[in-house]
């Protein structure tokens, strides 16, 4: 019988039972094996720690981050200190977004 | 002595902590890697995107530019001797405060968080909290039964693993060591010898790594460490009353010596030093030395290591070279501790 074999990053069953995922597709085509991994070594494949609730405007806060720091560079090489305070404290009230 | 081999000690680095006489140093590493494209190992040249990647996330998180908190020359080599498994292959951003962030070889993301001594809770806590905050700005791999996805499956889950050196010289030359690895081995932790000297480790530091699987919480896999850190602490105890119970007078002679070899060597080899160090640590500890603190015996280990004698001196150096500067830093240092 032939043996599985991600299509994502080519990672074989083989090594998937040595302990070793390739990519998270290998979670998906070899999720049996990989429960069965974690049940033999933990006694429990199941997660029960904080849900991971991702920031779904997190790239166009990064964006407009690199914007700001850009914009910042420029007020400061043309001296106008005035707008490098406000784009500073900008920037640090979306960093304060960002890791809240 | 060389000048360079006493600049800056970070205090987090060499800090003690509860059970420092036998829990040289402890700490947590979290790994995250990404929801998209492969896994470092497998990742080939997109690994160079990835990494730019995490160095962008870290420069918002932490406000400043990562390139100038990357570690290199001396304290990396320090860094290196006390993580070994540090060394080589990972770029280190050092925030402070004990905190690494490790970029490679495995996942994108690997956060380590050190203390001296048991690693405490509000150390896990800050790392935690660092690890969220990234997760606003990457993309991490995750599913919702198993959790955080990872290439170590031993690390899906929480993505946790907590490591530590004990130090156990009564453990060591009682007999006892074999049997500590096995109980331990029972809980599924792995025990292996520093610089991987087994069943004789290296100045008999002993590393251990628990992976607490993926359906513990962090706050109840740190208390599970916890535990682990006071059954080795009890293990070197009882080891300790046993090897007294026989070889009382032989132990005091052993320190003895290996404090006044420490105080004369001309030629030093950290192997050796390693297991003079451990001998003196042993008899300070069962009262047959004056008293030497802690802080200084961790840190004499970790400072004449052979990473950080290269990184201090800017070159390779043959072994001679190497073995006479670590002797000529141990006597500068030794000389300032009590009369044996």
């Amino acid at each position: 019988m032939a043996k599985k074999i991600c299509p994502n990053c080519g990672t074989s069953e083989a090594e998937v039972l040595r302990g070793r995922a390739g990519c998270p597709r290998c979670f998906v085509v070899f999720r049996d094996e990989i429960r069965a991994f974690l049940d033999s070594r933990f006694g429990s494949s199941g997660y029960s720690g904080q849900p991971y609730v991702k920031n779904q405007k997190a790239g166009e806060l990064v964006k407009r981050f690199e914007e700001l720091q850009k914009e910042l560079a420029i007020a400061i090489e043309l001296e106008d200190y005035e707008r490098a305070a406000m784009l500073r404290d900008e920037i640090n009230k979306m960093r304060r977004r960002l890791v809240s | 002595m060389n000048r360079e081999l006493a600049v800056e000690r970070p205090d987090w680095l060499f800090a003690v902590g509860p059970y420092s006489e036998t829990v040289i140093c402890s700490g947590v590493e979290i790994a995250r890697s990404f929801a998209t494209g492969k896994f470092w190992w497998k990742a080939g040249l997109a690994r160079i995107g990835q990494k730019k990647a995490v160095k962008k996330a870290f420069g918002i998180i932490l406000g400043q530019d990562p390139r100038t908190l990357e570690l290199r020359g001396h304290l990396r080599g320090i860094i290196w001797e006390k993580y070994p498994f540090l060394r080589g292959t990972t770029t280190l951003i050092s925030p402070g405060n004990g905190l690494h962030i490790g970029l490679g070889p495995n996942e994108a993301v690997r956060l380590y968080s050190y203390s001296g001594g048991v690693l405490s809770e509000s150390a896990l806590a800050r790392a935690m909290r660092l690890t969220e905050s990234a997760g606003q700005v990457l993309d991490f791999a995750y599913d919702r039964e198993m959790g955080f996805l990872n290439p170590n499956l031993e690390e899906v889950g929480s993505g946790l693993r907590f490591k530590a050196i004990l130090h156990l010289p009564a453990a060591v030359h009682a007999g006892t060591l074999s049997g500590f690895r096995e109980k331990l081995s029972d809980l599924g932790v792995k025990a292996e010898g520093f610089l991987k000297g087994w069943p004789k480790p290296a100045g008999s530091l002993v590393v251990i790594t628990y992976w607490p699987g993926p359906d513990l919480r962090p706050h109840e896999a740190h208390l599970a460490f916890r535990e682990i850190m006071r059954f080795g602490v009890e293990w070197e105890a009882e080891s300790c009353s046993l090897l007294l119970s026989y070889a009382n007078l032989a132990v005091e002679d052993r320190a003895a010596r290996s404090m006044a070899t420490l105080r004369v060597a001309r030629l030093l080899g950290y192997g050796e030093l390693a297991d003079l160090l451990s001998w003196v640590r042993l008899g300070v500890g069962i009262g047959a030395l004056e008293p030497v603190p802690v802080k200084e015996m961790t840190a004499l280990l970790f400072i004449s290591g052979r990473n950080h004698m290269r990184a201090v001196a800017g070159r390779e150096l043959t072994e001679t070279e190497e073995n006479a500067m670590r002797a000529s830093l141990v006597r500068a240092t030794v000389g300032g501790w009590g009369e044996c």
